[in-house]
């Protein structure tokens, strides 16, 4: 099923390709949104049979949290990504979902019974709203990555509506990342004893936290508008990437669950 | 002349409660500030960092042998080596908290307008009070315990023990498994060189080149009592299964162990045979507890990973075990009065940014405030 998920992203990819070059939006759009669909439903499915096989919340590791975190991600781009102010948004989307599921192939796809701390309903919580703050907010560094390119590469000015996109995509991240942290605290305080314990991955979560917090500041009081706003929404998707990947792999302590 | 002694006099007279005035007029302006956010969050940055990056736990003579002498003593002295409990790092938070606070007296006009930032930002403001009652009358501690114990103390982190407002009592303690424990043998025989690796069970008969091994039983917790092998517990201390190898009309018992054989397992005439055991993956374990207040049974039940059990501002969290102890087992002991204000602040912070968030929104509201100055950075 991601295979197949794979392969049809990579055809909205060329379709949305095409588009771009040839600068007709119909047929290509909506034939890449409806491959973007596709792949959706067929990540959605592997979820599934997945969680019926495994009977546990599909996941309990970083393999499952990537397929996870690519349907939240594809699902929320099937929802707002027209409004992302580029050419073919698509073409950026399927750009990043592949490069996820690419990823994903890296990784240890075996399912493993669950270790004692991960069998809780806390799980399917503070995972599922984790990833989806992750997936808002990997749509706001699109944004900011297609602004600075714009302004330093390209030379030319953005509009209004890039930031307005960006700021409204981190703003949603930043509502599920707080929501996230904290469900993933009060799970904490059950199994672990303690809501906070300074422990690398919470405390990497917390400095992505401040860096969305500093963006969101800067743009409501400072009037942080265009490169300089998108340089630190960009930062704070750094921030997303290293205490998801990095922090596991080059960081010891308790969410060492890979 | 008179116009400049008046002056002096004045001077004089008011000076200093005006002084007092205009300075403390500079700290709340300070205090309220959007900039002292903007400076108290890249100084919070980097002592998270340092803190991710140093390794925390290291005492004194691990961290010299780590960094040399000149380092060492460098971090110790900005205790770099434990930015979480410096006094600098919690000076930082408590500026973020009077920040915080100041910010949001100042701009209490603006709650009609924008509630869900108010609360939002009264929700960390509260956070930040609850870790101070934990770090004012928090305790956490272990409790290593063996079944049939009573306990009415804990050990906190210095080693020294405290009181518990209550006694436990540890009935009884087990470990589920997620699969059963298995045997693994693994056989080279002289007679064709090749190597066998088998998941076996006991009862089993292997042919092989020719020969037989029979799997004839399993001792979970083997020793030889002078030339007899037997059984110590129902234990897996000390894993061993009788072989029985049979080639033509020779027949030959061999014991093969887990824990004390050479690299390359037992060796007899024909070959040899390396035994390991999988003990099966943990899949819970699990403690039934009584709590006795004097002399009644005041509560109790069996806790495991993900369900502790609370009584009189104490919590019992299953903890840890020890695989080659059956009766063993360790929980953690906490006791935080900060725990509840906490968890009101995440709710009011979640509901606060839940009912401030619109997609479509695309300026900051126009707001009775002073601190919004958009200068349009690009
Ligand atoms: C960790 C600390 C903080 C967090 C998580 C936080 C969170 C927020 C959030 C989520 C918003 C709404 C932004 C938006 O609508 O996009 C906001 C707005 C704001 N915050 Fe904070 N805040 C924090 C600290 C502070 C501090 C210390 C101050 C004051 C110095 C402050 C002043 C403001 C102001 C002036 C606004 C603008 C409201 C508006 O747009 O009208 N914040 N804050």
């Amino acid at each position: 099923m991601i295979n197949a998920a794979f392969a049809v992203l990579l055809g909205a990819l060329v379709v949305f390709g095409i588009r771009d070059l040839s600068g007709k939006k119909n047929p290509w759009t909506v034939i890449g949104w409806a491959l973007v669909a596709a792949a959706w439903l067929a990540i959605g499915v592997f979820l599934g049979t997945r969680w019926i096989k495994s009977g546990h919340a599909p996941m309990s590791n970083q393999y499952e949290s990537v397929i996870f975190l690519n349907w939240a991600f594809l699902g929320l781009a099937l929802l707002v990504g027209r409004e992302f102010p580029v050419r073919s948004p698509g073409l950026w989307i399927a750009l990043f979902s592949s490069l996820l599921l690419a990823l994903a192939s890296l990784l240890d796809s075996a399912a493993h019974p669950l270790v004692p701390a991960l069998q809780s309903d806390w799980l399917l919580l503070h995972v599922s709203v984790t990833m989806a703050a992750y997936a808002a907010l990997a749509i706001g560094f699109l944004s900011a990555i297609a602004c600075l390119w714009t302004q330093k590469i390209r030379r030319r000015s953005t509009d209004k509506q890039f930031d307005g996109f960006a700021y409204r995509c981190i703003s949603l991240g930043f509502v599920l990342l707080t929501i996230g942290i904290i469900l993933g605290a009060v799970w904490a305080n059950e199994a672990w004893g303690s809501y906070w314990s300074w422990d690398p991955k919470e405390t990497w979560s917390l400095i992505t936290w401040f860096v969305y917090a500093l963006a969101l500041h800067l743009h409501q009081t400072k009037g942080w508008r265009g490169s300089s706003f998108a340089a630190v929404n960009a930062s704070g998707f750094l921030c997303v990437a290293f205490t998801y990947f990095g922090v596991n792999y080059l960081m010891s302590g308790l969410h060492a669950y890979r | 002349m008179i116009e400049s002694q008046e002056t002096t006099e004045q001077t004089d007279t008011i000076k200093p409660a005006e002084v007092l005035v205009k300075w403390a007029g500079a700290g709340w302006e300070a205090l309220t500030s959007i900039k002292l956010f903007l400076v108290l969050v890249p100084l919070l940055l980097i002592a998270f960092i340092a803190g991710t990056i140093i390794p925390q736990d290291l005492t004194g003579d691990q961290l010299y042998e780590r960094y040399g002498h000149f380092l060492a003593r460098f971090l110790e002295a900005i205790r770099l080596n434990d930015v979480f409990h410096a006094a600098w790092f919690n000076a930082l938070l408590a500026f973020l908290g009077l920040n915080l606070a100041a910010c949001s007296i100042r701009r209490i006009k603006a709650v009609a307008a924008r509630p869900g930032v108010f609360m939002a930002h009264i929700g960390i403001l509260l956070i930040l009070a609850g870790a101070l009652v934990r770090g004012a009358f928090g305790r956490k501690g272990t409790l290593p315990m063996f079944q049939g114990e009573m306990a009415d103390k804990f050990y906190l982190p210095d080693g020294r023990r405290e009181r518990l407002p209550f006694q436990v009592y540890l009935s009884k303690f087990w470990l589920e498994h997620w699969n059963e424990p298995s045997h693994e043998l693994d056989i080279t025989l002289r007679s064709n060189g090749a190597r066998t690796s088998r998941k076996v069970r006991v009862g089993e008969t292997l042919a092989l080149d020719g020969a037989s091994l029979e799997v004839a039983s399993y001792y979970p917790d083997f020793y030889l009592n002078g030339s007899a092998p037997q059984n110590r517990s129902a234990e897996p201390r000390n894993p061993a299964l009788e072989i029985i190898f049979k080639r033509g009309g020779i027949s030959k018992n061999l014991w093969v162990l887990d824990n004390f054989q050479g690299l390359h397992g037992e060796r007899f005439e024909e070959g040899n045979i390396a035994y390991s055991y999988e003990p099966g993956r943990i899949r819970q374990f699990n403690s039934t507890l009584d709590i006795y207040d004097g002399a009644h049974r005041a509560t109790g039940g069996t806790i495991n990973v993900n369900n502790p059990i609370s009584f009189k501002g104490y919590t019992i969290y299953q903890y840890s075990y020890d695989p080659a102890n059956p009766n063993y087992s360790s929980f953690l002991v906490t006791k935080d009065p900060g725990t509840p204000l906490v968890y009101a602040a995440f709710i009011l912070l979640s509901a606060g940014l839940v009912w401030n968030f619109r997609w479509r929104r695309h300026a900051p509201l126009g707001l009775p405030s002073s601190l919004s100055s958009a200068k349009g950075r690009q």
